[in-house]
């Protein structure tokens, strides 16, 4: 049965003592952090303590919200995050900055001694992934990637059907995302504010240089090739399509075919299981005929030859006709949102050092799929490949878009 | 934005020839094989953007070969095309591209110098070796650094060497030198030289270095272990005293996991410190073997809280059904909320026949009432369908609780077979808690059904043989849940039972009704009955159908309407008015916005107020913008509610602002207007003319620039002075006379007991038609402010006098003009002084009439 109850999740009541705390820290938290943060913030045996972030404003906001949540004026400001991860008694930090900083992050803060919490998609490609997972087993460091739909009850129901034979043979797995397009173009250039309103150079870091715009550092850095990963498949590819690896169990692999269509990537496993990610038109709104609207966002569907379960955000779980029948009273139990889920598994595993349920292997191997299934996309054309050289087969072109250099002085070489 | 459909290879082809248009200089000679190429060189030599050349550099990176390497290197130098540039040299690679980097390396400086050595590092270049260990050393920021990381990424025997002599020196590059040790010791492992590995993850545990190194070693050493020393090592890292140490070996205890390993954790179970246990119990779940479930059990009982939940968590993982026993005494046990969720987690998913029958048994002979109903609710969870016959035996149980339970567990694990005992049971079954359970259950088995109407028969056979009204009502509530259509006709009689129980009972039922069929029943008997509490139960009910019919839109607006009418004249008291309102506010039709605003007056205006203000956008979009705007200003002037009368005034703005309704006068200029600027101005925020000194010569009048045909217009007027014809009028759809002061058309007059009148100014001269005497009398404030309206629609002429209709006038002759300009009047006046204010001008255009 996928995962465990943590305790926390149970509402653990009282006091935890100081020297218990976990002492948390931010790097680079705007709405999606923000958001993460009230997550976190109740957790009885948490403390979160310092926010980094290149932009004042959002220094001050995350301050005013943290203070104001503890009753305090505790929490220390940073704007360079060398500064913070120094501090030797910050035990984790919270990773929201746009894509494009995920994963460097990630690996500077694992060095320094750090237990992660990544918002996905955790690297720009591959070979940023593969970066950050080595590095995280090099440091021994706790990581859970921001997938946190496997921990939402409906997600794990709807999988443990998948594992557990339920569902029969498994032959077609779907995977829901958006359409795919990527952008090459710049915002036009703004002359650059006081560094202590935003230090461009730094809120670039690692991206290769373009000129300076508010909107990006206004959150509206999506449709831009080097800040976005993955012409924005992975915004939903990386939940769906991790959903769809776990379902196979095949948490340690990828498919290894890849093949576009006008209106989705077919991917193959090895085991003959197909994976579909269908595109879909809209976030929101009607997405029949390819799935049920009822389920809401970033549906997954799974499909066996003796039935399917198709499952989204609206915490519904459809189920084929005979399976209705004998399942459909402990599908109607289920309940759909538990969001701090996710976040207590990490604080978990932060004190048990297990691997969390979204740990960097899991995390690996999801991207390599999600950006073989883009790559095939942009490509477009079939591609075959190999998960344990984790490379595309006879394919140059493919293989030479695995990743790209990094703006110097970066380097995921550390 | 430029966006990359699908077919990429046509998109980017088009960019190159994009590109080419900028160009400056055109290519020479390229090779033949690779014309792409060649523009993106060019491009890269032009003068182009460094947003182009930066696309360029990448592009290359894709497709480019030796043959761009210079002019890639050529931008290694400038520090925003710099990471372009490598990126298509990492790409390219070979041996090009490297001595591309090694040239860079030697001669850059600052930033872009160190982005050369981190690509001959991503690149593994071992010929830069050499170059890099001579810049090892280096003083300047960040050299030193970014050296060392890349001959540790290299890791021939020279480099290794280097490093391992920068480790064990003084230099400070010694952290830096550890790290590149780190990764040269990885790559070692990876390719089977465990002995040279081991040897490098030894030198670094044994330097002196934080604590994150020291702890990456320590994994290194264990990773590299042979299978013998392994073991002790791990025993020894797991007693170290510092944590990041112990915690590091049980992570790397996952990676290689053993029986061995196993047998290790096994027993420092049993001699730890209890500190350590939850770690320990969590990494067997990942590293465990046969013994491993008996020193986990052990755990189950400890002394410790978290360490009991540990081990439940980690027998839960490793365990076998046959520990079922083991979790139900947690469960029975309830020590802690944690550990019975735990517990009650297992035995509700665990598959398996086995722990079928544990729980079976465990149910049979639990004495204890709270626990049996736990047990009983985790059957259901499991949807155990063979325990039916444990279950029907609990539902007799003497306990009500337990019966309850019974019954609800039914829900999940019976079937439609169930359902004629069930209903023998609720027949025969006394009290009512228990009976209203059983009827949630029966309507549940029902619903399991291919038919469930077919199912349904037999409730309602049962129903046909009952006179008990709490049975009968009982039968009635699962038919209504099942939405059995058969059961209408029934309630609707019941609804004039001479039973009041019964009659309410049906009420209720028709009241949950899913679409809104039973409404006017309920409307009747909310009309007509005699008994107070049935008309008020079902007034509300009634409401309650409508509410719910608006939402979902399951009929006709006009429908709903008329229906929210009715139960709003049949309602007598503030609490039954309030729920129409309610229902009212979810229909957006401006019939519904009138009855609201009735309701204005009453004792009822924060809600009428609300509802109105929500509604009050749409209806002005769909034309009715001057009457929701002139309701909504009188709810932000005069309401007594200060959140009211901003949320009214905001929607009032938003009508402006959409553009919905237009202001003719922006309140401080005659914008828009044209006239004689001596007699007319602005003043305190009115256009005014004349004083309350003199009088006018002649008449005056300020006219729009723009023409209207159909319009409903709004305005405020104040006429006052001293003696004489003290004068004013609003024109419309008139025009200005040639060579002369006057103006043509329609007039609405007022002043000196004109007002609300329709006069024909200097056309037909005389009144169109007049209002009553009396009429007038209510409806003026003489002296003080009025409220104009005047609504011009084809042939129909209207106005409103202070929201009285005075004149509803139709245009029968066709050459008088349907179109002009709207005109303020101050009216001549040689006895006396005249002074006339208009403010507050406010026009909805109106839809042009169609030609005839």
């Amino acid at each position: 049965m996928p995962g465990f109850i943590p305790a926390r999740a149970l509402g653990r009541d009282g006091a935890v003592p100081p020297s218990e705390k976990i002492a948390l820290a931010g790097i680079g938290l705007g709405p999606r952090g923000q958001y993460d943060l009230s997550v976190m913030l109740p957790q009885k045996d948490v403390q979160f303590v310092a926010i980094c972030d290149v932009q004042r404003g959002r220094r001050e906001q995350v301050k005013g919200q943290v203070d104001s949540f503890y009753g305090n004026q505790d929490c220390r400001m940073y704007s360079d995050m060398f500064e913070l991860l120094a501090r030797p008694d910050i035990d984790a930090v919270l990773i929201a900055t746009g894509d494009h900083w995920h994963a460097l992050a990630s690996l500077l803060a694992a060095k320094a001694g750090k237990d992660v919490y990544s918002e996905k998609p955790c690297g720009m490609n591959m070979g940023q992934v593969e970066s950050l997972a080595e590095g995280i087993h090099r440091y021994g460091r706790v990581f859970q990637a921001g997938t946190q739909r496997r921990s939402i009850s409906n997600f794990q129901y709807a999988v443990h059907l998948a594992q557990s034979g339920k569902l029969g043979r498994l032959h077609t797995l779907h995977a829901s995302v958006y359409v795919p397009k990527i952008g090459y173009d710049w915002l036009p250039g703004e002359p650059e504010p006081s560094k202590n309103e935003c230090d461009w150079d730094r809120w670039l870091g690692p991206a290769p240089w373009r000129p300076y715009n508010q909107d990006y550092v206004q959150g509206r850095w999506r449709g831009f090739d080097d800040l976005e990963a993955g012409g924005n498949f992975l915004d939903w590819g990386a939940h769906t399509l991790d959903l769809c690896q776990w379902a196979n169990q095949a948490d340690h692999t990828t498919p290894i075919e890849f093949e576009p269509t006008p209106n989705s990537v077919i991917a193959k496993y090895d085991n003959g299981v197909k994976l579909i990610c269908d595109f879909l038109p809209t976030a929101f709104g009607s997405r029949d005929p390819q799935y049920h609207t009822s389920t809401g966002t970033c549906p997954v569907r799974f499909e066996g030859d003796e039935g399917w379960v198709e499952t989204g955000d609206s915490g519904e779980i459809l189920l084929s006709e005979n399976l209705r029948k004998t399942l459909s009273a402990r599908a109607g139990n289920i309940v759909g949102t538990n969001p701090v889920g996710h976040a207590g598994n990490f604080f978990d595993c932060m004190k048990s050092r297990a691997m969390t349920v979204c740990n960097q292997d899991i995390m690996l191997y999801s991207h390599l799929a999600c950006f073989a299934a883009e790559l095939s996309w942009q490509l477009n054309h079939k591609l075959t490949f190999d998960p344990l050289k984790r490379a595309f087969i006879q394919d140059d072109e493919a293989n030479r878009l695995r990743s790209r250099a990094i703006r110097e002085p970066w380097s995921f070489n550390i | 934005m430029l966006m990359f459909a699908p077919f990429k290879m046509i998109s980017r082809l088009i960019t190159m020839q994009m590109l080419a248009a900028s160009l400056l200089i055109v290519a020479q000679a390229q090779s033949p094989l690779n014309p792409d190429q060649a523009k993106l060189i060019s491009v890269l030599q032009s003068d182009a953007g460094v947003h182009e050349k930066g696309r360029a550099c990448e592009l290359l990176g894709e497709i480019g070969d030796k043959e761009a390497v210079p002019v890639l290197a050529s931008l290694l130098g400038d520090e925003r095309l710099s990471a372009y540039a490598r990126t298509g040299l990492e790409e390219i690679s070979g041996p090009s591209a490297t001595a591309a980097l090694q040239s860079a390396a030697r001669t850059l400086k600052g930033d872009q110098r160190i982005g050369a050595i981190n690509s001959l590092g991503v690149l593994r270049d071992v010929n830069s070796v050499p170059l890099l260990s001579s810049l090892a050393d280096s003083q300047e920021p960040g050299l030193a650094k970014a050296s060392l990381l890349a001959l540790g990424r290299i890791a021939d025997d020279k480099a290794i060497r280097l490093l391992l002599k920068t480790v064990s020196g003084p230099s400070a590059s010694r952290p830096d030198a550890a790290a590149a040790l780190l990764i040269a010791a990885e790559t070692e492992l990876a390719q089977g030289r465990t002995t040279s590995a081991a040897r490098l993850f030894e030198t670094v545990r044994n330097a002196r270095l934080p604590d994150s190194y020291r702890a990456a070693a320590v994994r290194g050493s264990i990773l590299a272990s042979k299978p013998g020393g392994r073991v002790a090592l791990v025993i020894e890292q797991l007693r170290a005293d510092d944590r990041s140490i112990r915690n590091i070996a049980l992570m790397t205890i996952r990676e290689v996991p053993s029986s061995a390993l196993a047998d290790v954790l096994n027993a420092e179970l049993k001699t730890a410190d209890p500190d350590l246990d939850v770690q320990i119990l969590m990494t067997l779940i990942d590293c465990h073997n046969a013994k491993s479930v008996a020193a986990v059990k052990a755990k189950v009982d400890a002394d410790r809280a978290d360490v009991r939940e540990a081990a439940l968590t980690a027998l839960s993982q490793i365990g076998s059904p046959a520990d079922a026993a083991t979790f139900l005494e947690a469960f029975r046990k309830n020590r802690s909320p944690e550990e019975t969720a735990i517990a009650t987690r297992y035995l509700t998913s665990e598959e398996n026949s086995e722990v079928d029958r544990e729980i079976l048994r465990a149910l049979e002979t639990e004495s204890e009432t709270a626990n049996r109903i736990r047990l009983i609710r985790v059957v259901a969870a499991r949807g155990m369908t063979n325990a039916m016959p444990e279950l029907l035996k609990q539902a007799d149980s003497p306990d009500t609780k337990i019966r309850v339970a019974a019954i609800q567990a039914i829900r999940a694990v019976g079937g439609t077979q169930d359902i004629p005992t069930l209903i023998a049971y609720t027949r025969s079954s006394s009290d009512e808690t228990v009976r209203d359970s059983a009827s949630v259950t029966i309507a549940d088995l029902c619903r399991k059904s291919a038919n469930p109407q077919a199912e349904a028969d037999l409730v309602l056979a049962e129903l046909n043989q009952t006179i008990d009204p709490s049975l009968r009502h009982c039968w009635l509530s699962v038919l209504t849940s099942l939405r059995s259509v058969k059961v209408l006709p029934i309630l609707q009689a019941d609804l004039v039972n001479d039973n009041d129980s019964v009659a309410l009972n049906a009420i209720t039922d028709l009241g949950r009704w899913p679409d809104p069929s039973p409404i006017e029943d309920l409307l009747n008997v909310a009309e007509s009955s005699p008994n107070p509490v049935r008309r008020e139960s079902a007034l509300r009910n009634a409401v309650g159908l409508a509410t719910a019919a608006a939402e979902e839109n399951q009929r006709p607006n006009g429908v709903i309407f008329k229906w929210l009418s009715r139960a709003d004249k049949a309602s007598q008291t503030v609490e039954e008015h309030r729920r129409v309102l309610s229902g009212l506010g979810r229909l957006t039709t401006i019939e519904s916005f009138r009855l609201l605003v009735g309701h204005l007056d009453d004792g009822l205006e924060n809600e009428a107020g609300v509802a109105i203000a929500a509604m009050a956008l749409p209806l002005a979009k769909k034309g009715y913008a001057a009457e929701v705007k002139e309701t909504l200003d009188r709810i932000a002037a005069t309401g007594n509610d200060q959140e009211l009368q901003n949320n009214a005034a905001t929607e009032s703005a938003a009508i402006l602002k959409q553009g919905l309704i237009t202001n003719l006068f922006d309140g401080h200029s005659l914008v828009g207007w044209e006239g004689n600027t001596t007699v007319w101005r602005v003043e305190d925020g009115a256009i005014v003319a004349g004083s309350m000194e003199k009088g006018q010569p002649r008449n005056e009048f300020l006219a729009t620039v723009k023409s209207f045909e159909n319009f409903d217009l709004r305005l405020k007027y104040k006429v006052t002075g001293t003696k004489g014809f003290i004068n004013g009028g609003v024109q419309f759809r008139s025009k200005r006379v040639p060579n002369s002061s006057e103006v043509s058309g329609y007039q609405a007059d007022l002043g000196s007991g004109t007002d609300g009148n329709l006069y024909d100014e200097s056309r037909r001269n005389r009144n169109l038609a007049q209002v009553e005497a009396a009429v007038l009398a209510k409806a003026l404030k003489e002296g003080d402010w009025n409220y104009y309206r005047i609504r011009a629609d084809g042939n129909r002429i209207e106005i409103w006098l202070n929201g009285v209709e005075t004149v509803d006038y139709n245009e029968t002759n066709a050459s008088i003009s349907r179109t002009g300009v709207i005109a303020l009047q101050v009216h001549a006046n040689t006895t006396g002084a005249t002074f006339v204010q208009y403010k507050d001008i406010m026009v909805d255009e109106l839809p042009a009439s169609p030609q005839p």
